[in-house]
């Protein structure tokens, strides 16, 4: 098994990256990495003699802010390269905390997509009361059809079939009320297709403040809403934090309180610590491309790999095309009658 | 328009957004294909590769049609 991992991507790169592939070598003795970074990089943090390792020096990096454009100018880049590495065989996956368009831009730009997938999506893992769940599209399609929202349907219950080996996955359809008939004209659009998906467990519209009860496996939506749940998400778990630490803490007596209950506290930011989530690869391009959030330091690197290293074993690129096939199949089986 | 640089066209366009090189024709903008800027990015890079050449970001920014993509290529390698 061979990762190829982008070193120069993220808001931690080169060094934590570099350090996360390292953990991840000591801890599986199997698993041998391409790192793909600059001859800086390399002299800096890279253990002269590291075995299990081959490198590939890239010229170039693409920023965090920068437009997916530039990737064709930069076709030296580190995220550039790693996904050739794939391409040429010479790694089995890639990994990249970098910036996710340029991610996605990489990945249809050298690997395709899969037959069938008319845009790929990201997938987003996140906590729920019922534990981790998935949404898509995380942000790389603001605007979608009805179309569009059942392919990624299928695309999630796929991943989730996979992931989390539950051999029906509910999905659901955000919105803004549970009725069919609410939505905008693509939702409602979408909730009549997705009724009629053959295999697939559509269980309907949920709102907004369900969606973190997790009563669901897959939810979908389109890369604008995705992208904006997400950030609120974040946002309202890190402001009821800060609340929750300045109540307890407010007076002497509420201190003694706030010591009995800390280990709870822990244990709910651990939920949110997307470190332990390692990564999510991007679902409907024609290799295992996992995308890492972009502050991740190196044990979110070293899950990241291991996770990755499933969805090789797993061959998750043959099962979503299967996948992907099927419906498309009994679509044009339905349409011819 | 030049025939032989529209089939290269054409076929990676279609290839690109697995149609039938019969549903690209000259006046059809990159709107009706549902070309989008991830879609275009890859048209334009196998063009590049396909004539050793780099479009210049001006010609790019011009392009509407399939007819301007040919014609920008054209005036590079025709």
């Amino acid at each position: 098994m061979k990762i190829a991992i982008d070193v120069m991507g993220g808001d931690h790169a080169p060094g934590e990256i570099i350090k996360g592939a390292l953990m991840a070598l000591a801890e599986d003795p199997v698993l041998e990495l391409v790192l793909v970074g600059s001859e800086d990089a390399f002299r800096e943090f890279l253990p002269e003699g590291t075995e299990r390792v081959e490198t590939v020096i890239s010229k170039s990096v693409m920023a965090m802010d920068e437009s997916v454009e530039n990737l064709r100018k930069k076709r030296d880049s580190s995220i550039y390269l790693a996904h050739q590495a794939v391409k040429d065989g010479k790694a089995d996956a890639v990994v990249s905390c970098g910036s996710t368009g340029a991610q996605m831009a990489a990945a249809i730009l050298v690997l395709g997509r899969i037959k069938g997938v008319k845009r790929p999506a990201i997938v987003v893992s996140f906590p729920t009361l019922n534990g981790p769940r998935v949404m898509l599209d995380g942000g790389a399609n603001a605007d979608v059809d009805a179309k569009l929202l059942t392919e990624f349907a299928v695309l999630g219950n796929a991943y989730a079939r996979i992931v989390s080996g539950e051999e029906h996955p509910e999905v659901v359809l955000l919105s803004n009320g549970v009725e069919e008939h609410k939505g905008t004209a693509v939702v409602k659009e979408a909730h009549q297709l997705l009724k009629n998906v053959d295999g697939l467990c559509f269980k309907g519209n949920i709102e907004g403040r369900d969606i973190m009860g997790g009563d669901y496996d897959v939810l979908v939506t389109d890369g604008f809403t995705g992208n904006v749940v997400m950030k609120v998400t974040e946002g309202v778990a890190s402001a009821l934090f800060k609340l929750v630490k300045t109540e307890i803490t407010a007076t002497s007596l509420r201190k003694i309180g706030a010591a009995l209950v800390k280990p709870g506290l822990k244990n709910i930011a651990k939920m949110f610590d997307y470190n332990n989530y390692g990564g999510t690869p991007l679902l409907g391009v024609n290799g295992i491309s996992v995308v890492c959030h972009g502050s991740s330091e190196a044990t979110a690197v070293k899950n990241a790999v291991f996770a990755t290293e499933k969805f090789v074993r797993q061959d998750f690129i043959g099962v979503l095309r299967d996948e992907i096939s099927t419906y498309h199949e009994s679509q044009n089986k339905k349409e011819e009658v | 328009m030049n025939k032989s640089i529209y089939e290269v066209v054409a076929g990676i366009i279609a290839e690109t957004m697995d149609v039938s090189v019969d549903d690209v024709t000259p006046q059809k903008t990159m709107e009706d294909l549902e070309i989008d800027s991830l879609d275009m990015l890859s048209i334009v890079t196998s063009l590049e590769d396909h004539y050793g050449t780099e479009l210049p970001d001006e010609a790019l920014e011009q392009i509407k049609t399939v007819e301007d993509a040919v014609n920008s290529l054209d005036k590079l390698v025709g």
